[in-house]
């Protein structure tokens, strides 16, 4: 093993000895050490990859600078300081960078001047920031008087790396720091960030130190694979100081009423603005988590209610808000001036907001990882207690927090996902290598790309394929222009630059992140009402009703990115809200769920009492009277429908319950109760509406939520729910999903986001910038075209992005597996016009998708006849 | 008579008719920034010869479009429309084509090549029936008087919603009287020039001078799946 676990702590004193004097002498100033400095700074002045997992207020950041600093000291006091960066430090947070600056360069003054008492003329260690904000003076600064720590981001990194000049600047580096790496390496950022840092590698002779730093997430083992990546096809070394549970911590559940569904809105929202009132009055400095900007302005407006808190001690943060007014809350937070600040997620990161008393959340944080994140931002300093409490306003919320609670505090962690083989992330970082080095062999490259992590599997034929569209492959015939962006000589193996803007191209166009549009919504009266997505405002056309802001609307027209509606009260949405970007659960928290539903399930079996039940809830997941109740009562009234139809199960992880319920409009539902989370659910109930959608010839609705998913059928269609669940087997629902997700709204954004990662649409272009609506257009246009070709790199990125980042198809297959194995069963129950109580809020509120009919012609027909259906109708 | 392609037959000529080829229009998407493989070619070039030979026509008038011009194009960018005509003659059609907004440069190739050009229009069957691009107003037919107008350059299309909410588009042809004259819109031949929705722009919004601001409640829309179906609607004022 070439990943294993630091394993000793040094002592204090033993720490100080190690480091130079004039760093010794500043540190002495404190008591004690915190464990991640006890275990790392020994690490990494050994130059030890490490990766440093430990709660947010823990030291982390001096854990991995102070040895840098110790070195950096050494060689200031000899006069042997360079003209070059020995050490960059990476985040993904701009804001943070500032941050940083301010917390590494005070104790480094500190440090100097002290230093300036004893002995004369020691050199300037410099700290800068390079970002896309930099100016072009200060980055003519930095090439004369290179910083020796370097602050940056993971993007002005890639670029960096190809500059002409201050890449020479980068040759020696020692260390490298990645900060919030829990933050980055889930996502195609730190897929590009992981590549980067092979390039970096690349250039320079000797091993860099790298150094990781997280927050309580697992496996920690596959993180410090993606901070070290592989050398020469081996893993490198790295130590992981595990110092996640370093600090206690204390949850609660809880919730308003004792009844969450007989009790009217009014009362049980007056409810939870009076606890959280009560909470704030009784615990000092306040931070209110809710999961959506809305949720966190509507807390704010209700909490000034009444007047027990004063409005000046009370406020927002949010990422809608401008960065002053983000950074006025921040600050007034340090100052210790605030009693409660109410945020959406902007504040779950390392951004330093002083000493907060409690941590709110108000719904299901969806995941154990996120909420020890924010439990964890009470009870700054170490020694003291994370105290949280957790708010539900839903019974599946509730349910999900309580197991949260439970795992929380029993130390366990769910999983991250880190996605691998991204070609449109790959496609960039060829081109950003054949603009720093203007020519390479293919093998070289291929080698440097696998060193990463997300890489390591990257098979040769769509690394081919990705140099072949690069250089402008893919031609239906020849005899046209070709605008590669890179040549690539087939025999000879090698590659090169050929585009002559392509250094421009590649600077102003890098990154990960895909810009969305929000669509500002007006009255007709020209009255601003509020914003909805862009990929939303495609699921609308006129007449359409849809929910804004708590309030029903009908859409009448779009221009540009503005849309206009009619108030239309007391009307039932005919548009489901969006959820796309609401988080999901993880799987891991879902099996948990899944376990505590079976632990209910056995003590009902046996015939508990309510208040047996709601004892043993309580004391399980430290939930509070109203919330033992509440689920109580919830887990009781499923047990008591599913025995009158019947039915001798209980949905949890083991067993799969399906409902066959027909609605008021006389529709089929199939209703799978399964708390997988909503990435396995999509995947599932997807395939699952392939295969109806193929046997009967029809379009299939999907409902999907966190704890189940629904199949309904157009009226008249029926399948019966065993013949459905008989026909998919674990190994067809890869090729059914990819069928299903073809023409679905999501692949073709996607597709837009994957085709700008991959530069074959740019953002900017000779000084021009290219709107995203002409992206969009040219991306719904290209999709079918490019189907055509077998294996275009691009396509084919956007359909693993979709159903394995988005969707889990893996999970989904496991799942399946599982069932054919007996590992896990499905029980199917009696046809009803009933849904069980656990399917209400899916029924309620689920995100809704439709799986085409996939026989043009016959969809051509139905089109017909319903176009007919409606003229009579009108007429009727 | 028209079939799953978007092109029209015309009996008595022997004739097929299609419209807004745009060959190259890939180009110009990259002197934006977006790079495409160049795919669209050889389905354009299937959509013209494949109702050529089913008919067995004649003659293919091509109303216009056929390159999509900006700017002088280079030399290899007419190999396209030379192997256009070259694949046409070889099934033993002879190409005609009616000059739209974006022929320029075309028209000295077309000449080397010995192509007919029309401008701006062609008549038909004792001038009974006239093609045109449709770039250009009304005006222009004053002299002729014609029954039947066929014309491109809108690229028209139209947007339903099925049962489920989804939103599908189609290319179609749209058939009907705008007062004493029979037009008859082609949809466009390239895989990438799609249109606009009929049923969704304002009339003043419309390309052609001659539908714009027009009433086109009364015309039929025929809804094109190319290579499997082409079906009539309902008129246009029940969407």
């Amino acid at each position: 093993m070439t990943i294993s676990i630091a394993r000793k702590e040094y002592r204090r004193d033993q720490v100080l000895s190690l480091l130079d004097p004039l760093v010794a002498d500043w540190l002495s100033q404190f008591p004690n050490l915190t464990p991640s400095q006890k275990y790392a700074i020994p690490l990494i002045l050994d130059g030890t990859n490490t990766l440093i997992a430990s709660p947010t207020g823990s030291g982390k950041t001096l854990s991995a600078f102070l040895g840098i600093i110790s070195e950096l000291v050494k060689l200031a006091k000899q006069n042997a300081l360079e003209q070059r960066v020995y050490c960059i430090y990476v985040s993904p947070l701009r804001s943070l960078n500032n941050d940083i600056q301010k917390n590494l360069l005070l104790p480094l003054r500190a440090i100097i001047m002290s230093g300036k008492v004893h002995s004369e003329g020691i050199q300037e260690i410099r700290v800068s920031v390079r970002t896309g904000d930099t100016s072009t003076q200060e980055r003519v600064r930095m090439l004369a008087k290179p910083p020796h720590i370097l602050i940056t981001t993971p993007e002005s990194l890639a670029i960096m790396i190809t500059a002409p000049k201050f890449k020479y600047k980068l040759i020696d580096v020692q260390w490298v720091i990645v900060d919030e790496i829990h933050e980055v390496c889930s996502s195609k950022r730190g897929v590009h960030l992981s590549v980067t840092l092979e390039r970096l590698q690349n250039m320079i002779s000797r091993p860099i130190c790298r150094i990781g730093l997280s927050a309580t997430i697992q496996p920690l083992d596959d993180v410090a694979r993606f901070l070290v990546g592989y050398e020469g096809g081996k893993e490198r070394d790295c130590v992981v100081v595990d110092t996640r549970f370093a600090k206690p911590i204390s949850i609660t559940v809880s919730s308003p009423v004792i009844d969450l569904i007989h009790t009217s809105p009014s009362i049980s929202s007056a409810e939870l603005y009076g606890r959280m009132k009560d909470l704030v009055t009784a615990n000092g400095t306040t931070l209110i988590f809710t999961n959506t900007r809305a949720g966190a302005e509507r807390s704010v407006f209700q909490l000034s209610k009444g007047g027990t808190l004063d409005a000046d001690e009370l406020s927002v943060h949010h990422g809608s808000l401008s960065r002053d007014l983000r950074k006025e809350v921040e600050d007034r937070l340090k100052e210790g001036k605030m009693r409660a600040v109410v945020t959406s997620t902007s504040l779950e990161l390392g951004i330093d907001i002083g000493s907060i008393d409690l941590v709110i959340q108000v719904g299901s944080p969806k995941s154990i990882a996120r909420c020890l994140q924010r439990v964890g931002r009470a009870g700054h300093a170490l020694d003291r207690i994370s105290k949280g409490v957790l708010i539900a306003m839903e019974r599946d919320d509730l349910v999900e927090n309580a197991v949260i609670a439970e795992q929380a505090t029993q130390g366990k962690l769910d999983r991250i996902y880190i996605p691998k083989n991204c070609l449109d992330v790959l496609s960039q970082h060829i081109v950003g290598m054949v603009v720093e080095r203007s020519q390479w062999t293919a093998s070289d490259v291929f080698n440097v790309i696998r060193g990463s992590f997300c890489y390591r599997s990257l098979l040769k034929t769509d690394f081919l394929n990705v140099l072949k569209y690069l250089s402008g492959g893919y031609q239906s015939l020849e005899g046209f222009r070709v605008y590669g962006k890179i040549w690539y000589d087939k025999e000879e193996g090698t590659l090169g630059r050929r585009a002559k803007l392509l250094r421009v191209i590649y600077a102003t166009n890098i990154g990960t992140i895909p810009d969305e549009v929000t669509v500002r919504v007006y009255l007709l009266s020209g009255k601003w009402i509020g914003t909805i997505d862009e990929t939303f405002l495609e699921r609308l056309s006129k007449g359409d009703i849809f929910l804004l802001g708590g309030r029903t609307y009908e859409f009448r027209a779009a221009r540009g990115f503005k849309a206009y509606v009619v108030r239309k009260e007391g009307t039932k949405p005919t548009v489901p809200s969006w959820f796309s970007d609401m988080l999901p659960l993880s799987f891991d928290l879902g099996e948990e769920i899944g376990q505590f539903r079976d632990d209910v399930y056995q003590k009902l079996l046996g015939g508990a009492s309510d208040l047996d039940l709601s004892t043993f809830i309580s004391k399980r997941t430290n939930s509070d009277n109203n919330a033992a109740t509440a689920i109580s009562g919830y887990f009781r009234a499923q047990f008591d429908f599913l025995r009158t139809m019947g039915l001798d199960s209980f949905p949890t992880h083991k067993v799969i319950v399906v409902e066959d319920y027909r609605d008021f409009e006389n529709r089929q539902n199939i209703i799978f109760n399964c708390t997988y989370g909503r990435r396995i659910n999509d995947a599932l109930s997807r395939a699952y509406a392939h295969m109806v959608s193929v046997e009967l010839s029809i379009g299939v609705t999907v409902t999907v939520r966190d704890s189940g998913f629904m199949l309904t059928l157009p009226e008249g269609s029926i399948i019966h729910p065993q013949k459905l669940v008989d026909m998919l087997q674990a190994n067809q629902i890869r090729p059914r999903l990819l069928e299903a997700i073809k023409k679905t709204e999501i692949v073709k954004r996607r597709f837009r986001h994957c085709a700008t990662r991959a530069l074959m649409m740019l953002k900017h272009y000779k000084g021009r910038e290219i709107r995203i609506a002409r992206r969009q257009m040219n991306a719904q246009l290209l999709i079918p075209m490019l189907e055509a070709l077998r294996d275009f790199p691009i396509l084919k990125e956007t359909y693993r992005e979709v159903i394995e980042d988005v969707m889990d198809v893996s999970g989904a297959e496991s799942i399946l597996t599982d069932v054919q194995n007996g590992v896990r069963r499905i029980a199917i129950g009696p046809t009803t016009d009933v849904p069980s109580p656990f399917s209400h809020e899916l029924i309620a509120s689920g995100f809704s998708d439709q799986v085409l009919m996939l026989d043009r012609k016959n969809l051509l027909e139905h089109l017909h006849e319903s176009v007919l259906r409606r003229i009579n109708a009108d007429r009727g | 008579m028209a079939g799953p392609w978007p092109a029209l037959y015309l009996d008595d000529a022997e004739a097929v008719i299609a419209s807004d080829l745009h060959i190259g229009l890939e180009d110009q998407r990259e002197l934006m920034g977006i790079h495409i493989p160049r795919t669209t070619f050889p389905q354009i070039l299937e959509q013209v010869l494949t109702p050529i030979k089913h008919y067995n026509a004649k003659r293919i008038f091509l109303l216009g479009d056929v390159k999509h011009e900006f700017g002088r194009p280079s030399e290899p960018e007419w190999w396209g429309v030379k192997k256009l005509v070259k694949s046409i003659r070889e099934i033993g059609c002879e190409p005609e084509v009616v000059r739209g907004n974006h022929d320029n440069y075309i028209i000295s190739v077309l000449s080397d090549l010995g192509v007919k050009v029309h401008d701006p229009t062609l008549s038909l069957t004792d001038s009974e029936c006239v093609l045109m691009h449709g770039h250009e107003a009304l005006s222009a037919l004053e002299i002729i008087r014609p029954r039947i107008l066929i014309m491109g350059h809108e690229h028209p299309s139209i947007a339903i919603r099925d049962d489920l909410g989804v939103r599908h588009r189609y290319k179609i042809f749209l058939s009907g009287q705008l007062d004493a004259l029979h037009v008859i819109v082609l949809p466009s031949s390239s895989p990438f020039a799609f249109g606009s929705n009929m049923n969704e722009i304002s009339p003043k919004h419309r390309l052609s001078p001659i539908l714009k601001n027009r009433d086109l409640s009364e015309m039929i829309p025929y809804l094109l799946e190319i290579g499997i179906t082409v079906k009539e609607f309902p008129k246009m004022k029940y969407f």
